[in-house]
Parts: structure tokens; sequence; C-alpha cells
């Protein structure tokens, strides 16, 4: 897939065929704490030492969505955007691939996916997407 | 800390003032204000100016307030610039009455203003991103309406809340700023007008969103006991509160945790109840925002609100009117001006001085603004509380 990764270190990129996609996060050893994206220092405990990098997702739970249909500069409109419960206990807000948005309900099950979210100086920008799990 | 009133209030119409500058609106906005409060300027003691955007909108990314006030001969005097969102405005009146209620100051000015109206639409979009994470969420394609209308589906759900009282809102507060001669739309809506227009964001079509603008609010504060000397009504300050979101990523999005928290200080330090409110200013950014503003500040149970607005209780001439100057969504919603501009509304009705919107023995108000999303959160979140 070419393209430029919207964000260094949100999610696996780039990905060998077959590979699996996740989101990139990281959990305090000490408190236990997850952050999506990557906490510099876990806040909880101020130390440097007690991060410890995590790979979140592939699946989780759509909690609510929009579709939107106003221009943003390089975004292709309309397009779904929602945000997806991880089971990790983590929200994430995501673009949404679904060729039928208004099939998409609140709770159903969604899985990661890499693909472009914009176009940038006639670049695609490569982020994290969720859609529907198939059947 | 000592009791704090506000003795004048002014703004400029909203609207779209394409060759109006932001220091020609923040100085018409101060001069309404100090010829309001009977007060020369040259008595003000301390100045504070809200503004988001006007450093990517005009260039102008600093001394702002030194500017305006430098107009009206007000120099040689501490100002401070505010920027807080969607907050701005309010924020820098809290800092108004911080200064005065400390004792250090006997007379504030506090401006707010704002200018959203540019020849490249694309520079509005792009200065109105930066209410959330740029890194982040707006990469992706997160935009203000559709936090919201992501709001509105959840509350749909949870609470069986229907886009016809969602609608009802838009219709309301368009009613209202038929009635205020500040209002940037002056132009009754009907719920299909409201159904039937543009699509923003599934569920909300452009009659639920509030519109872009210009404009400017001013206020002068000053000690009680000084108060005397410039207006036989001073609206006293019972309240004023600032706070910022919590952040917990698996929040329920359908109430607003920070406003709960922010409005039970505010109660508190008021020593009133919800149930005192006489009229409420909230920031309706969206229809659906009035929703969750009235439940989480209290002024009605969590889920009811559309049974609310069925029964029309927050009409003017309602059990508790809310936005009786047209709200955002009608009087328009210059960012930095919008918190400023709610007290005046307030201080007006507070005083028998609002005119054809006029809310019959109005005693305490309540204004609220919240700005910026971070993570699905509020970043700032005001509540002030007027009262005569």
């Amino acid at each position: 897939m070419e393209g430029i990764p919207f964000k260094e270190g949100l999610f696996s990129w780039p990905l060998a065929p077959g590979e699996q996609a996740f989101l990139l996060g990281n959990r305090c050893r000490s408190c236990e704490k997850i952050y999506f994206p990557r906490a510099a220092i876990c806040p909880e405990c101020l130390r440097e030492d007690t991060l410890e990098d995590i790979k979140l997702g592939p699946r989780g739970k759509l909690y609510t969505y929009t579709v939107v249909r106003v221009p943003s500069p390089g975004f292709k409109i309309p397009y779904a955007f929602g945000y997806i419960d991880l089971p990790e206990g983590i929200r994430v807000c995501s673009q949404i691939s679904a060729l039928e948005p208004e099939k998409l309900k609140l709770g159903m099950d969604m899985e990661l996916t890499i693909g472009p979210v914009r176009e940038e100086g006639g670049k695609s920008i490569i982020g994290y997407l969720f859609r529907p799990v198939k059947g | 800390m000592r009791e704090v009133a506000v003795i004048g209030v002014g703004m400029t119409k909203f609207g779209k003032f394409m060759g109006t500058s932001l220091k020609d609106l923040g100085r018409m906005a101060c001069l309404a204000a100090l010829k309001d409060a009977n007060i020369s300027p040259k008595e003000v003691q301390v100045g504070y100016c809200g503004n988001a955007v006007s450093g990517v909108m005009t260039g102008q990314t600093m001394v702002l307030g030194q500017l305006i006030m430098r107009d009206l001969g007000i120099v040689g005097i501490p100002i401070t610039n505010i920027e807080n969102a969607c907050s701005s405005g309010s924020s820098a009146f809290r800092e108004g009455w911080i200064a005065v209620a400390s004792g250090l100051y006997d007379v504030a000015l506090v401006v707010g203003v704002e200018k959203l109206y540019a020849s490249d639409t694309g520079k509005t979009v792009q200065a109105l991103a930066g209410a959330s994470d740029v890194e982040v969420e707006g990469g992706l394609g997160l935009i203000m309406p559709g936090v919201w209308a992501m709001r509105a589906n959840k509350h749909m759900e949870k609470y069986g809340t229907t886009i016809d009282q969602l609608a009802k809102v838009s219709v309301k507060n368009h009613k209202n700023g038929c009635l205020n001669p500040n209002s940037q739309y002056q132009k009754e809506c009907t719920l299909e007008e409201v159904h039937k227009a543009r699509m923003i964001c599934d569920p909300l079509t452009v009659l639920h969103c509030s519109p872009i603008g210009d404009g400017a609010a001013a206020a002068v504060l000053c000690s009680k006991e000084r108060a005397a000397r410039y207006t036989s009504k001073p609206i006293l300050i019972a309240a004023s509160v600032l706070t910022t979101g919590t952040y917990d990523i698996l929040r329920d999005i359908t109430s607003n945790e920070l406003e709960r928290r922010a409005a039970k200080e505010a109660y508190e330090l008021a020593g009133i109840g919800p149930g005192d409110i006489s009229l409420a200013e909230v920031h309706d950014c969206f229809t659906i925002a009035e929703f969750l503003r009235c439940e989480s500040l209290g002024l009605c149970p969590e889920g009811e609100y559309g049974q609310w607005i069925d029964r029309g209780w927050t009409e003017i001439g309602g059990r508790l009117p809310v936005n009786p100057s047209g709200g955002l969504l009608a009087k328009g919603h210059p960012v930095g001006a919008t918190g400023v501009a709610q007290v005046a509304e307030v201080v007006w009705h507070l005083r028998g001085e609002a005119g054809k919107r006029q809310v019959q023995n109005a005693k305490v108000g309540l204004t609220h603004c919240s700005g910026g999303a971070i993570m699905g959160d509020t970043a700032a979140c005001t509540v002030q509380i007027l009262k005569k």
C-alpha cells in the first residue's frame, strides 16, 4: 500500500503481506492503566520506566457513529466516523470503512484495518479504520 | 473574597461583518458596556480579552486586548489575553471576577471578540479544528458537528429521543432570535425546514448547527461597595466556575461529567439549587447540545429534555426559559464573544431590559459555556450564576 502514515507509532505499519494490524498503545506496569495513543509518561505514576508497549485490537464494538457529509481539506465525503470500544478498556475514534453506512448499528462488532484516510499534497495519508466484521 | 457586581454590558450585533475589524468590533462592545455602566474608561483598573482564533483568521496572534483597549484610552494597566476555545470569553469574564473579588482591583473591563467569516472558508474550518488534538483526532476526520452527531445518536438510542424533539430546539431558538435585535438570524424556521435542510453529519442538518459569525461583547465588573456610584441596578455574580474535563475514556457521552461538576460547585457557591434559576443561557452549539447541557447542569432530569421541549417548558413564558436570546443557533456564535454575550443577555433580563423577549420576574440567571473536544470529553467549561 502506497502512502504516508498519518502518525508514527499509532498503528502497525508497514504491514507484511497477511500480517494482522494492531493499534499501538502502552500500559503502565505499576498501575496497569492503558494508553492510546502511547503516553510519554504515566500521569498516575509519573515514572518513565513503567510503561511497556502493547498491541490493541483488532476487534471492538461500535459505541456510536455518524456519517460526515461536509468537506474538510483532503477528506473524501461522505465518510462514516465513530467511536469503537476495545476489549482492553479503551475507546478510540476512527473512520469507518463501510460500503453501506446505513447498515451500521450501534453495538455491532467491528475490526481494525489499515488504509487511506485522506489525501495531502496528492499523496495518500495512511491511518487506521474500523469496518463491520463480515458475516 | 468580596462580592462583585456587573455594572455595565454591551455587544455588537452578531453576523457577517467583512469590512469591520476585530479591533472595531471589540471597541464597539467595550464602548457600549462603559456607557451602560456610566463609567469613564480612565476608571478601568484591569482588563481581560477573550478570543480563540484571531491568530489563524487575521494574523493577530497576540496583544488583541491591548489594541482594543488602547483605542478607548485604556492604557498603562494590566491587560491579559485569554484563549479557552468556546469558553474564551466566559473564562475572561471569570478572570475579571477573580481580580475584583480578590480585592486587588475595583473595576475590571472584560471583552470577548471573534471574526470567523473569511473569503476562504477552509481557513475557518482549520481554525476551529484546533479545538481538538490536531495530532490525532482532527487528522483522522473528527469534526465538531461529527462529535455532536455521535452524541445525538447515542442519546436517541439510550433515551428514545426523537429527531423531532432535537429539531424543536432549533425552532424555539430561531423564534427567540426574532425577538433579539442583536441576533444573527431573525427568521423563524419550521420543523419541516429543519428536517429538510442540508445534511451535515447524520442526523444533524445545517439547522441543527450554530453558524459561524463575527461579533463582540463586553462587561464592566465592579466591587459591590463601589457599584452604587454608577448604577441603581447592579447585578451580582453569585458564582463563577471554570473547570476542565477528566478525559475518562469510557464515559457515557450522553452526559457531561465536567458540566455536572461545574454546576454543582456553582449552585453551592451561590447557595441555591437548579430550581431557583429563572432563565438559562446555555451553549447550544448544536440542538443536541442544549439537551446535554440542561440535563448535565441539573436544570432537568437526565434523558428528559425531549419531554420538556415537547411541553414547551423551555420557551419564553415556560417553566424555565432556555436561550431566550436565540442561543448560539440563532443569535450566532463568534466563539470568543459568546460567553460574554450570554452574561449580557442575563443581565438585561435581570434588569427588566430585555424587550420583547423579556422573561418575567427574572431573579436568578445561569450562563454556561463549554469549549474544546479532547478524547470525546470537553476541554473547558464555565458556569456563572447572576442575581439581582
